[in-house]
This record gives C-alpha cells, sequence and structure tokens, in this order.
C-alpha cells in the first residue's frame, strides 16, 4: 500500500509550498490516477516519490509496503520497488539499451541480496519481455533513447519497467507527446504490467489514457491539494467541466 | 620566431647536457653534425613560451624549471613481469611488440620472431649508415622552427624505423618505458614508411615504471604511400611526476587513409602535437582522442591539418574529462591551400568538466585560401547532467556509478573511432579503472 501523509512540498532555497498537506492512500494492486491543471504539482508529487533532488519536504511522510522512504536515496528506492516512467524519458548517448538495463537490474539485484545476472541469462529475459511488449531487440542495441520517437521511448520504459519488475510505478503524463496509435501501443504495455502485487499512480492532464488505462480510483489535485476524489466517471466530468471549479 | 637573448636555467641545463652527453649519442659523423646545429638553433631559440601563439596555453618556458640528462647508456634490466603489469589491459591487445626501455632498443622485451617479417631496424643503428644520416638533414631542416623538434634531434637516442612494403598479419605495438632510479630524459624518434595499398594498426604505447620524475620527448613520422590504411593509437599511461612532449608527424599520399587515436591520462604536462600533411589528393585523415585529468594535470593537444591537395577529407573529434584543478587544451588548426579545392574539414572539442576549478581552452583556427571547400569546427564545454544522473538512478543505479556511465557516454564517439575491438575494449577498461580511481579518491 502507498500512503502519503500530509505531505508539504517546496523547492529548495524557496519558501513556497508546491504540495500542500497532501494525503493519499493507493492500496496494493490498485490503479489509481491523478488529474489537475498545469502548475497544480502533479509532476512534482511524482518526482518526489521517486526521490528527485531539488525539492525539499518540509513536513508529511511518503509510506511504501511501511517504510517511509523519504530518506532514501533514488537508487535505493528503485531497488525497494518504485519505478517513475518519465514524462521525456531522458537521451543517454553512447550507452547501448542492454548495457542500460543490464546495469540497473544488477545494480538493483545487489541492493537486494540477489545473485546478479550472467549474460545468457540476462538475455533470455530481455528477449522474452521484449515479445511479450512487441518490441523491436534491434531497439535495445541502439543508445537509450537516442533518436526514438516519442511513442518508441515510452515503449522503451515501459520495457524497463517490465525488466526491473517494480511493485509501485507512477507514471508521470506517460500521454505527452503520443499520437492515438502509441497511446493505445503504451496503454496495452502498461496493462500487460498490471498485477495484484503492482501499484499504480497514472499523473496525466487528458481522460483519453484513462480510456485505455482504467484507474480503481480518479483524484483532482489542484493547487497542492487532492480536491476530490471519485471512480473512473470523475475524469470524464473533468474533461467537460474542466477544473475551475477546483481552482480554489 | 623572435631569438631570446636570456636563457633559463633550464635551456642552460639541456645545453650543458648536450655538451656532456652528445659523444655518447649515437650516429656518424653526419649525424653529429646535424645534432651539433641542433642544439645550437636551440640555444637561438630557447624553450617555448606563451607569447609563441602555438604555445598560447603551455608556457614551457616558465613550467620547465629542471631537465633532467639522457638516461645511463647501459642498459637498464626490466623483467618482463613487470613491464607486463604496468602494460596493464594493453597486454591484451596481440600485436608484435617492439619495446624501448630508457629511449633504447630492447630486444628480449621484443617480439623477434614476428620481426623478421617486416623491415625493422632501431634508429640507433640507422644513424650510422650514411643514406640514413644525409636523409636525416632534410627533417632536420623541416623542424628548425620548432623548439622540441630541435631538441628531439639534437638528443634522440633510439626509436623504430619501420618500412612496411605489405601488410603485417598483426597489429605493431611500440612501447615507450621508462624506468630506473634516477630523473631521466628521453628522448626517441620513430618513423615508419607504409607501401602503396598497404593495412597497417600502429600503436605507440607510454608507461612509466616507478615514481621517477621523467621527461619524455617522442617524435613519430610517418610517411604513408598512395592508398594505404593506416590505424595509429597512441596510450599515454605516464606517471604523474612525467613530463610528456610528443609530435606526430603524419604524410599522407593519395587516396590513402588515416586514422589517428590518443589516449591521455598520465603526465603531470602533456603536450600533443598532430601534424598532418596531404601530399596526394582525395586522402582521409580521421584523428580523435580522449584526455582523462584530474589534480593538477595540464595536457595541450595542438593540430595543424595542411590541406595542400584537393578532395582530401579531414576530421577531428576531441573529448576532454577534467577534474579537481586540472587544465585541457584543443588547438586545432586547417589549413586550406589554394590548389586544395573540394577539401572537407571538420573539427569538434568537447569538454566535460567535473570540478569548478578545471579549465578547458579550445582555440579553432581555419586558414583557408581555396574557395570551393567546406570546413567547420564546434567547441563545447559542459557537466554531467543533473537530470540524466537521477534518471540512471531512479533506475537504480548508484549515483557513482550513474557519474561513470555518463562520463563513458560523453566518450563514446570518439572512442567508436578506434576500429580494432581488442584495442577499443584496452581503453574503455583504462577509462573505467581511471573512474573508479576518481570514485575511489572522492570517498576517502
Amino acid at each position: 500500500m502507498l500512503e502519503i501523509n500530509n505531505l508539504c512540498v517546496s523547492l529548495k532555497n524557496n519558501n513556497t509550498l508546491i504540495i500542500k498537506d497532501l494525503s493519499l492512500i493507493v492500496p496494493k494492486g490498485e490503479v489509481h490516477a491523478i488529474m489537475g491543471p498545469n502548475g497544480s504539482g502533479k509532476s512534482t508529487l511524482a518526482h518526489v516519490i521517486a526521490g528527485k533532488d531539488g525539492y525539499e519536504v518540509t513536513d508529511g511522510e511518503i509510506i511504501w509496503n511501511g517504510t517511509n522512504i523519504l530518506n532514501q536515496t533514488p537508487e535505493e528506492r528503485a531497488a525497494f520497488g518504485v519505478f517513475l516512467a518519465f514524462q521525456y524519458p531522458m537521451e543517454v548517448p553512447g550507452v547501448a539499451g542492454l548495457t542500460f538495463l543490464r546495469t540497473a537490474m544488477n545494480a538493483i539485484r545487489r541492493k537486494n541480496d540477489q545473485e546478479t545476472l550472467t549474460t545468457p541469462q540476462f538475455m533470455r529475459l530481455v528477449k522474452q519481455k521484449s515479445a511479450d511488449l512487441h518490441i523491436d531487440m534491434e531497439m535495445l542495441k541502439r543508445p537509450v533513447n537516442v533518436g526514438f520517437s516519442g511513442g518508441e521511448k515510452k515503449r522503451a520504459e515501459i520495457l524497463q519497467m517490465a525488466m526491473l519488475a517494480p511493485s509501485l510505478i507512477v507514471l508521470d503524463e506517460t500521454d505527452s507527446g503520443l499520437d492515438i496509435d502509441a497511446l493505445k501501443i503504451v496503454s496495452e504495455g502498461v496493462n500487460t504490467l498490471r498485477g495484484a502485487d503492482r501499484t499504480m499512480l497514472v499523473i496525466t492532464h487528458y481522460q483519453r489514457l484513462l480510456d485505455y488505462i482504467i484507474p480503481n480510483k480518479v483524484h483532482v489535485l489542484a493547487n497542492g491539494q487532492i480536491k476530490g476524489s471519485g471512480d473512473k466517471n470523475l475524469a470524464l466530468k473533468l474533461e467537460k467541466s474542466g477544473y475551475t471549479a477546483y481552482a480554489n | 620566431m623572435k631569438a631570446i637573448t636570456e636563457r633559463t636555467e633550464a635551456e642552460k641545463s639541456l645545453i650543458q647536457y648536450f655538451e656532456q652527453f652528445s659523444a655518447k649519442l649515437p650516429g656518424n659523423n653526419t649525424v653529429k653534425n646535424i645534432r651539433k646545429s641542433a642544439i645550437a638553433r636551440f640555444s637561438q631559440l630557447g624553450l617555448p613560451h606563451s607569447q609563441i601563439e602555438e604555445w598560447k596555453y603551455t608556457d614551457l618556458r616558465s613550467i620547465i624549471t629542471h631537465t633532467f640528462a639522457p638516461p645511463e647508456q647501459e642498459q637498464a634490466t626490466l623483467d618482463a613481469f613487470k613491464l607486463d603489469l604496468q602494460l596493464n589491459h594493453a597486454i591484451n591487445i596481440d600485436a608484435t611488440r617492439l619495446t624501448f626501455v630508457n629511449g633504447q632498443f630492447d630486444s628480449i622485451l621484443s617480439d623477434k620472431a614476428d620481426l623478421d617479417n617486416f623491415d625493422f631496424k632501431p634508429i640507433n643503428l640507422a644513424l650510422k649508415e650514411q643514406n640514413f644520416s644525409n636523409a636525416q638533414k632534410k627533417v632536420y631542416t623541416s623542424l628548425n622552427n620548432d623548439p622540441i623538434g630541435v631538441l628531439n634531434t639534437a638528443f634522440m637516442s633510439d626509436g623504430a624505423l619501420l618500412n612496411l612494403k605489405s601488410s603485417p598479419t598483426k597489429p605493431i605495438h611500440i612501447v615507450h618505458v621508462t624506468t630506473g632510479n634516477r630523473p631521466a630524459a628521453v628522448t626517441t624518434r620513430n618513423i615508419v614508411y607504409f607501401g602503396k595499398g598497404v593495412k597497417v594498426t600502429l600503436i605507440e604505447s607510454f608507461i612509466t615504471i616507478g615514481s621517477q620524475p621523467t621527461q619524455v620527448n617522442s617524435l613519430t613520422q610517418l610517411f604513408i604511400a598512395p592508398n594505404a590504411e593506416v590505424n595509429h593509437i597512441k596510450i599515454q599511461r605516464e606517471s604523474e611526476a612525467s613530463t610528456h612532449l610528443s609530435k606526430w608527424l603524419v604524410n599522407l599520399g593519395a587516396k590513402s587513409s588515416y586514422k589517428g587515436f590518443q589516449y591521455s591520462q598520465g603526465a603531470e604536462l602533456s603536450r600533443n602535437e598532430i601534424n598532418v600533411n596531404f601530399k596526394g589528393a582525395n586522402a582521409v585523415a580521421d584523428v580523435s582522442g580522449i584526455t582523462l585529468l584530474h589534480g593538477t594535470q595540464h595536457c595541450d593537444t595542438t593540430m595543424v591539418i595542411d590541406h595542400s591537395e584537393p578532395g582530401c577529407e579531414s576530421r577531428e573529434l576531441f573529448k576532454f574529462i577534467l577534474d579537481d584543478c586540472s587544465r585541457g587544451i584543443f588547438q586545432g588548426k586547417i589549413i586550406v591551400n589554394s590548389r586544395a579545392q573540394k577539401t572537407d574539414g571538420k573539427q569538434t572539442a568537447q569538454a566535460l568538466l567535473l570540478s569548478s576549478s578545471s579549465d578547458f581552452n579550445s582555440k579553432p583556427e581555419l586558414e583557408i585560401y581555396a574557395d570551393d571547400v567546406t570546413c567547420g569546427h564546434g567547441s563545447t564545454c559542459t557537466q554531467i547532467d543533473p537530470e540524466l544522473v537521477f534518471y540512471c538512478r531512479s533506475r537504480g543505479i548508484p549515483e557513482a556509478e550513474a557519474r561513470a556511465l555518463l562520463m563513458e557516454s560523453f566518450a563514446a564517439n570518439a572512442l567508436e573511432k578506434v576500429v580494432d575491438e581488442s584495442i577499443s575494449e584496452t581503453i574503455i577498461k583504462e577509462i573505467r579503472d581511471w573512474f573508479v580511481e576518481l570514485t575511489t579518491c572522492k570517498e576517502h
């Protein structure tokens, strides 16, 4: 279960709060969506869960599987099952996708006192996972995300997710920069990864992503606070009426 | 170049060492006379200083305060195990090895069996032959205005003379090792002739065994005949008590191809000069390098690409990773002669600064006298992108490992220029060792 209690976040060296006393519970195995207008604090929430530098948590806690993860480094959180799918996945020139994935997987396995994967073990796994997600292995021989289209980058993220097998997935505006076909493909990938042991937080501006990734619950984030919660129909309502009702 | 009026202590002692040791340096009377002219020329020029444009960022006159005598003439004994240990990852390169210990050919540490397959002679023997020494007069004249070049002529003790008429089956690896209990100045000259159409990989390694200060002056001349394909790699891992001055003079025949690469991580002070001269049309030169510096290391790479023939292509890509208070310098000049139409030249120098006290100076120069040419240059100076570090860490990669991965990513497209896999593997392993050492130093 993900439990966020009274979270207050500002930027480092700036006292203005971006997230104000936010509390949220996502039970294990559920998918919750967070919707909200620009500047409401959606991406900040995603970044703070993953442990990105540059923010100051002035109050509150983020409890994942019974542990407050706020004092953990990003890599410790990754080893603890947290995965942030980036709005704009980064390009890493000169590092092949396979090398990057293997480095990440083995770092996590070492941290969790598991044996690292040998090359054949790793290759078998990556072949299987890419086949499941209909990803061409050739893409992984190229440098991470370099020259990839928006859709390819998101699919590469989903493959990373499938390989690292996290238990808490935060999707930060995964629909950004995707056309409708790419959106479908990416959503299918995410849906394949849904399961009783996997908790997901889907952050989005638009309802359309939620046509494909159907959430158990939808929360409205405005002005740094959860202003309302409901089922998937809340998303449809927001699409019609906009966020004005939640402005204050 | 203006003559200097007052000599520094270092300059005086260099001239004095010449008087003291010249009788022991190899060569017939012709060579002895060339050496005398060279030291006389040096006494006019003195050590290069920052008022000379090519030495703007590396003022040897003020940096070099001490000079050392040439090493003792008796062969230093070095066991093969120690040499292999110091060669580190480079021992995995399957090549014919020619080893020079303190500037003298060591046949025991060289692959004698392979030597029968091509024409090799230690320069110290060649200097006693009349034909060869006559040819050296011309070489000396061409170096007349270069103080480091004239010092090389005055003091050169040995080196490899290779005449490759056909393609050898393996790369040739010239290993320059400096060892011993006292500081020494080691001066070597390599001359390699590549016959028409031959395909050769030539590697030069520079290492130090022990921590005694050394001054290395190494000059390599390549004469590449038409249609030949040459890969030329330098791996410089001398001790940080070393001063490394090196010069490559590359002459390219028509339709030949030259791929040069320099990996530099050693020496407190290093200057790598690379001069590429197109002597025939439609030749290609692709020169690149990776320099890793920390502490107060200073490395200056200065290139001149002289397009005197039409239809030639030149590419340069140099990467510097600079930590602490180190300083990297890249000076790249492309000259396009009026008859060198259809020249295509491009140079890029990039630095990754790991510390706010490190420094990178980049000075591109284009001198173009022809009208139908494509020439360009670019230079960037960056830091490791914190967003990228976070991306790696969010995937479970610890911070130090993430930073090393990103440094490797920065160097990658220069390293890709090394086509021989066993050599690029060697270099990547050296780079990774350097990163590990860097991280370990920071942690303690």
